[in-house]
């Protein structure tokens, strides 16, 4: 009986691993999954393309780029600039393709003990914190929000560290729910906290500067069973139809949560047989060679308004993104 | 890479972070074992050696209890400790009593349960000889559950395993904060997520270790039990 009942459970897994051996394994990062995005852009591809078969999996930036290296997922959804290159150096990427971006935001609490509103960069906004003492609570998980703070932090030139900065080793959900709770700032993708904002005694106390933007890239894992089928996703999302869907997804207030990278941007616009040089990361002061390959321009300063963004897409990052209630004399 | 090498090299590199992250889990665990073996331990036995209507229900009640998700007990004890909850003004969120609670509240349920059966297994004929024998009602009792006490260690040990390695519940109330409140099961999650596979399997293998230490010291502390006349 026994024997039966374990023979007929290995079975039934071995069913169901042959039907999704069919399937392309899209590893994502939890952002993408959390906002809701995930869901919305598989729904419009299928409709697109009946019987597509596409296994999510959501997981931090750092595993699902272990996924790919032992050669686990087929595609993935990631954010984590610094991380991806070394995927894609280490020859385990066959194509890094930016696909959208939405922003950093610091949020804190709504009475701002600390008075980071007033600040004129991100990385003066964090020092602020710093210097009042405040709590500061950090992903401190490697992901690609917690490897942006970090240079946020190096180019604000404070170490962080001291009992005004915790780690919590969560994602992002989490994360904005104890600062919640304790009154703490966080620095957070903006998608993320506007499908939380109900739920949270938090507001966006720093926003719009160029070091705040977050690029989401996908990658066809090299050597992937399913290379066809995830490369017909990647062209899906990269087709004007894909971009619609990106851009069409809003919150229930009716805002934007990402934004679909337009051929215009040539920052962030991927070409054949160059993608992989594209210096996706935003204007971290780390001066790189390759971005001005592809840019056509020297390495930028962190922090200065001339970066890599292009100022149509800055503005386009600044005002679309901000809910009129938000939105500064900035976007006009 | 050999995860048992990694977890050896760990714990010989002198990295102090991984120890008083193993002392934190141990201080945790152990004190919601000690609580929960104080509630859980009288309760199942006092349901396992009584007979009474509706024992039954409350039998099924008892075991049921085993049954409930960790997580569910997390958030619960989220909910009450929240700033919002009814006891949000002790600030105890995110904070290593928040995880003893939580862990107090798994536990408890395996403790009762599971000496509510040894205790139940004890031939009633002891009791009553002892009785004879000129024995009060207590130590007829004491008695009793010391012929079963190789299966109320059995259910101490159960409480130990299911809050050791529990991660739901102290992830949501204790938050994995770095120094805080992160502990061995957090951690293994924090460094999967990371993708740092052999570090994670590492850790489950000391975390496994130790279990098997604290399961040693127990059946040791049954064994010189047994070594006593039983006329002390």
């Amino acid at each position: 009986m026994l024997t039966a009942s374990w023979l007929a459970a290995a079975l039934l897994a071995a069913g169901c691993a042959r039907r999704g051996s069919e399937a392309v394994l899209l590893a994502t990062t939890t952002s993408v999954e959390d906002s809701g995005l995930l869901a919305h852009l598989l729904e419009a591809y299928r409709q697109e393309v009946p019987g597509a078969a596409i296994r999510p999996l959501a997981v931090g930036s750092g595993e699902a780029l272990e996924l790919g290296r032992r050669g686990d997922a087929d595609l993935l959804i990631v954010h984590h600039p610094s991380e991806e290159e070394a995927f894609v150096a280490g020859g385990y990427g066959e194509a890094r393709v930016p696909i959208m971006f939405n922003d950093f935001v610091v949020v804190g609490p709504p009475a701002d003990p600390a008075g980071v509103a007033s600040s004129s960069a991100a990385s003066e906004a964090l020092r602020t914190i710093a210097n009042s003492g405040e709590l500061f609570l950090s992903r401190g998980d490697n992901s690609g929000t917690h490897d942006r703070e970090l240079e946020l932090w190096g180019a604000a030139d404070v170490a962080p560290e001291g009992r005004w900065y915790q780690e919590a080793g969560q994602g992002m959900g989490p994360v904005l729910q104890m600062a919640s709770e304790r009154g703490a700032y966080v620095l957070t993708d903006r998608s993320t906290y506007y499908a939380m904002e109900p739920h949270l005694e938090l507001a966006v106390l720093f926003e719009g500067d160029p070091q705040l933007r977050n690029v989401y890239s996908v990658i066809i894992v090299r050597g992937s069973l399913r290379e066809a089928q995830a490369r017909a996703l990647l062209d899906w999302l990269t087709s004007p139809d894909g971009r619609r869907a990106i851009d069409g997804y809003l919150d229930s207030y009716g805002r934007p949560l990402f934004h679909s990278t337009t051929p215009g941007d040539e920052a962030l616009e991927a070409r054949p047989g160059r993608s992989q040089t594209t210096r996706t990361r935003g204007a971290s002061g780390a001066p790189d060679s390759r971005a001005s390959e592809v840019t056509g321009r020297p390495g930028t300063e962190a922090g200065t308004p001339e970066g890599p963004m292009r100022p149509t897409l800055r503005a386009r990052l600044l005002c679309r993104s901000v809910p009129p209630a938000h939105a500064d004399a900035r976007c006009g | 890479m050999n995860p048992l090498a990694e977890a050896w090299r760990l714990l010989t590199s002198g990295d102090l972070h991984l120890w008083e992250i193993v002392l934190r889990s141990l201080y945790i665990s152990g004190t919601a074992l000690g609580l929960a073996t104080l509630v859980g331990l009288p309760i199942g036995a006092a349901i396992g050696l009584s007979r009474f209507r509706l024992r039954g229900p409350t039998v099924a009640f008892v075991n049921t209890a085993l049954a409930l998700p960790p997580v569910v007990v997390g958030l619960a004890v989220y909910l009450l400790l929240s700033r919002s909850g009814p006891l949000g003004a002790l600030e105890m969120l995110y904070s290593p009593g928040a995880m003893i609670l939580a862990q107090t509240a798994i536990a408890a349920p395996y403790v009762a349960a599971i000496s509510l059966a040894a205790a139940s297994e004890v031939p009633p004929d002891l009791q009553l000889q002892a009785r004879a024998l000129g024995a009060s009602r207590l130590e007829a009792v004491l008695i009793t559950l010391r012929e079963a006490r190789a299966s109320l260690l059995a259910a101490v040990a159960a409480g130990f395993g299911a809050i050791i390695s529990e991660v739901g519940a102290v992830m949501i109330v204790g938050g994995n904060i770095l120094g805080e409140t992160r502990v061995m099961t957090t951690a293994i999650v924090l460094e999967t997520r990371r993708g740092n596979f052999g570090l994670a399997i590492a850790l489950g293998a000391i975390l496994l270790t130790i279990a098997l230490a604290i399961n040693l010291l127990l059946v040791s502390i049954g064994r010189a039990d047994l070594r006593r006349p039983w006329s002390s």
